[in-house]
């Protein structure tokens, strides 16, 4: 692995940290406050007892050391310490959230940190500066995620995944029909029926839409192998997460948020974006 | 040996989901995997059969129908195209309302759990609504 290839400044590095660990909080504070009882255990709360955390001292104990851990994390300080720390803090909220039989899909935000602190527990005797290969290796956990997701089209339905896409109106009225459960709005009803219409009316567009995501995800490997391919592939998931979303109704963040900060680092393209505009108008 | 080594967390996510399945934070991503001819819907009215709206209790539509779904799985409940039975739904309809005051901290009395089922039958979509639980 070339990793001449991946070369990000420490102003990168700095902003994909502090993004990480605010929407890593985002989504871990919630689910941490709301685990209540552990109802369909799953991965480790079926051989470990887990409802210890469930009690308020000891999520205010998870709480603190969080932060804890998190301030270290973004000032770059103990990091193999807080990339531990975090992988099994991270491990415990989202496996309680996942045993109350409700599913976020919140895989990645575990694996960003097991794969952060496996890269310096291999690399950091080896290597001047480690950061490229945390980066690298929370690259590859993306990238797997979403060949993993194609893997599951390719083996449940083969090609008919995208013939049997004359089915995803019944998914689609189903995610319009939770909105209005939500609240009791019916507008979002109505826009299901329009969007059906507009599926219905334009079946060639969606198939190529299918096929577009089906291969997408197949080929998302190959963001692992130059930093440039990594950006356009980030571009062209996000293209289809908007897609699946306009279409579908769906937005799943625990997977979009983490691929857009490790492939487009969006705070720092608006920063940088934001300096180089100061400049242009310091010029003139 | 290197390459490998470059490549480890990759490997062991994906070794890891096929040797594990399911088990948090393993998996290989099921969900549409597949589009089948179905689609449910769940929520809730009271006994007068008027609509309750799901974030009274802390919950959502999504959750709601995945809380349906992880149940009938854990009971070993054949689930989707709409052959669970009544005796079936009951009991997954109880523990769906277990879950909701879990999440809202209340005793919840009055209630009802509606399924909508969506299917095609031929180029129409056909509309099912039914009661599976109710709570008095």
């Amino acid at each position: 692995m070339h990793l001449d290839r991946f070369q990000y400044n420490t102003k990168e590095w700095w902003y994909m940290r502090i993004s990480l660990s605010i929407i890593w909080l985002f989504f871990a504070l919630p689910s941490l406050w709301s685990a209540s009882e552990i109802s369909v255990p799953v991965g480790i709360a079926k051989f470990i007892p887990l409802d210890i955390f469930l009690t308020k001292p000891m999520k205010w104990g998870m709480l603190i050391f969080s932060i804890f851990l998190l301030i270290n994390y973004m000032k770059n300080q103990k990091i193999l310490l807080s990339t531990i720390g975090l992988s099994l803090v991270s491990l415990v909220i989202f496996t309680l959230e996942e045993s109350s039989g409700v599913f976020n899909r919140v895989s990645m935000l575990t694996m960003v940190w097991v794969a952060q602190s496996l890269a310096i527990l291999l690399y950091r005797r080896k290597e001047v500066e480690i950061y490229p290969r945390m980066i690298h290796f929370t690259l590859q956990i993306i990238a797997v995620s979403y060949m993993m997701s194609a893997y599951s089209k390719w083996s449940s339905s083969g090609l008919h995944w995208v013939s049997d896409g004359k089915n995803i109106d019944l998914q689609i009225v189903k995610s319009f029909y939770f909105h209005w459960t939500d609240g009791g709005d019916k507008a979002p009803i109505l826009q299901g029926e329009k969007m059906m219409g507009v599926v219905h009316g334009n079946h060639i567009l969606i198939t190529i839409v299918l096929w577009f995501s089906l291969i997408l995800e197949s080929a998302s490997i190959f963001l692992l192998f130059h930093k440039k391919w990594t950006r356009v592939f980030g571009v062209l998931l996000f293209a289809m997460h908007v897609g699946i979303y306009v279409i579908m109704g769906i937005l799943i963040l625990p997977v979009i948020l983490p691929m857009l900060i490790f492939t487009i680092n969006p705070l720092y393209v608006i920063s940088e974006f934001i300096l180089k505009t100061k400049i242009l108008i310091q010029h003139k | 040996m290197s390459q490998l080594k470059s490549y480890a967390i990759a490997f062991i996510f994906v070794c890891g989901s096929f040797l594990l399945g399911e088990f948090y934070p393993f998996t290989k991503f099921p969900m549409y995997s597949s589009f089948p001819n179905y689609s449910y819907v769940f929520y809730l009215t009271d006994s007068k059969g008027t609509f309750v709206p799901l974030n009274k209790y802390n919950m959502y539509g999504g959750a709601f129908s995945h809380v349906f779904f992880s149940t009938a799985n854990d009971l070993q409940i054949q689930n989707g195209y709409g052959k669970e039975t009544k005796d079936e739904l009951s009991r997954i309809g109880q523990k769906m309302i277990h879950r909701l005051e879990l999440e809202s901290g209340q005793k919840l009395k009055n209630i009802q759990i509606h399924r909508i089922h969506f299917f095609h039958r031929g180029k129409k979509i056909v509309k099912r609504d039914q009661i599976i639980y109710a709570l008095r």
